[in-house]
């Protein structure tokens, strides 16, 4: 079945959650560390990713907490979440597998 | 009162943006990502963080919260908002399409009505579901009666094609959002606001 890209936040956000739950603070400064500090979600965009994710039924809330008089909310990977960030990846591997391929030849001759 | 409590209320301004129910379940939990973001001294919020804010308000406001899960829900209000995109092209089109009695302010009414019901079955209202359906009713009405007048009257051939294929997207739609899965989300997801 042919299935869209997803967007590069999105990927960013379930690869975050993929090594277990975060609350929004932890993805965004993870999803800053995992892109090389290339990406730098906001709070709204982060949010608005978040709440469609939970929709899609692709991440859910693992649990609450309060620190310093604050509510934090962790969210973690929903087994389909889990299955659709892995298609993701697969495809985009292989993506970059035949670039890489197909530079290397390039790259010989140039030389 | 200090720069903290500040920055917070004005956060708090910004946050007021978003759909009441969204903002109830998850005002704190921003206001903690927000505040764990700000910088020492910070009593305004940064111009592109705000800008953010009201930007991510207005699109959860308009965007539909059907989920992919619901493939009925889903493909009848995405093509609700093909009508909805159809009557807009038609506004400046259709009134200089020879043998077309449309009026741009008739267009426009119709447009309006498409992207409201287009919008608000996204937010998962039954009523909008009824006032759709009985709207493509009215409409097939109108349409088997210029069909079967076609001759007779000025109405051209081509508007009546294109009014046709119009009214299978719209009848598309229909059939989608009274099937009986639609029925079950309809009843057991909340409408959001």
């Amino acid at each position: 079945m042919r299935t869209r890209a997803m967007q590069e936040a999105t990927f960013l956000i379930l690869t975050a959650l993929a090594a277990g739950s975060q609350h929004g603070y932890g993805i965004i400064t993870d999803v800053r560390a995992i892109s090389a500090g290339r990406v730098q979600l906001k709070a709204g965009t982060l949010y608005s990713a978040l709440e469609r994710l939970r929709v899609d039924e692709l991440i859910e809330v693992d649990r609450e907490e309060i620190v310093d008089s604050r509510l934090r909310r962790y969210y973690r990977l929903t087994p389909a979440g889990g299955e659709l960030l892995a298609a993701e990846a697969a495809r985009l591997q292989a993506n970059a597998t035949v670039a890489i391929s197909r530079l290397k030849p390039a790259a010989g001759m140039a030389t | 009162m200090s720069d903290s409590e500040d920055l917070e209320r004005r956060y708090r301004r910004l946050l007021a943006c978003y759909p009441r129910a969204f903002r109830h379940g998850h005002e704190q939990e921003i206001l903690s990502v927000l505040m764990a973001g700000a910088g020492d001294g910070q009593h305004w919020p940064r111009p592109g963080e705000a800008a953010d804010l009201i930007r991510s308000a207005i699109w959860m406001r308009l965007r539909p919260a059907v989920p992919r899960s619901q493939p009925t829900v889903f493909w009848a209000v995405t093509l609700m908002y093909v009508c909805a995109a159809l009557k807009l092209l038609g506004v400046p089109i259709l009134p200089a399409t020879p043998g077309s009695s449309a009026h741009p302010l008739d267009i426009g009414i119709s447009w309006g009505v498409f992207a409201l019901l287009a919008w608000a079955n996204g937010r998962g209202h039954n009523w909008a579901r009824v006032l759709f359906a009985v709207w493509v009713g009215v409409h097939s009405i109108a349409l088997f009666y210029d069909v079967a007048h076609v001759s007779a009257s000025s109405t051209s051939v081509w508007a009546v094609i294109a009014s046709v294929v119009f009214w299978l997207v719209e009848i598309s739609a229909v059939v989608l959002i009274l099937s009986k899965r639609s029925g079950a989300y309809y009843r057991q997801t909340p409408a959001q606001s």
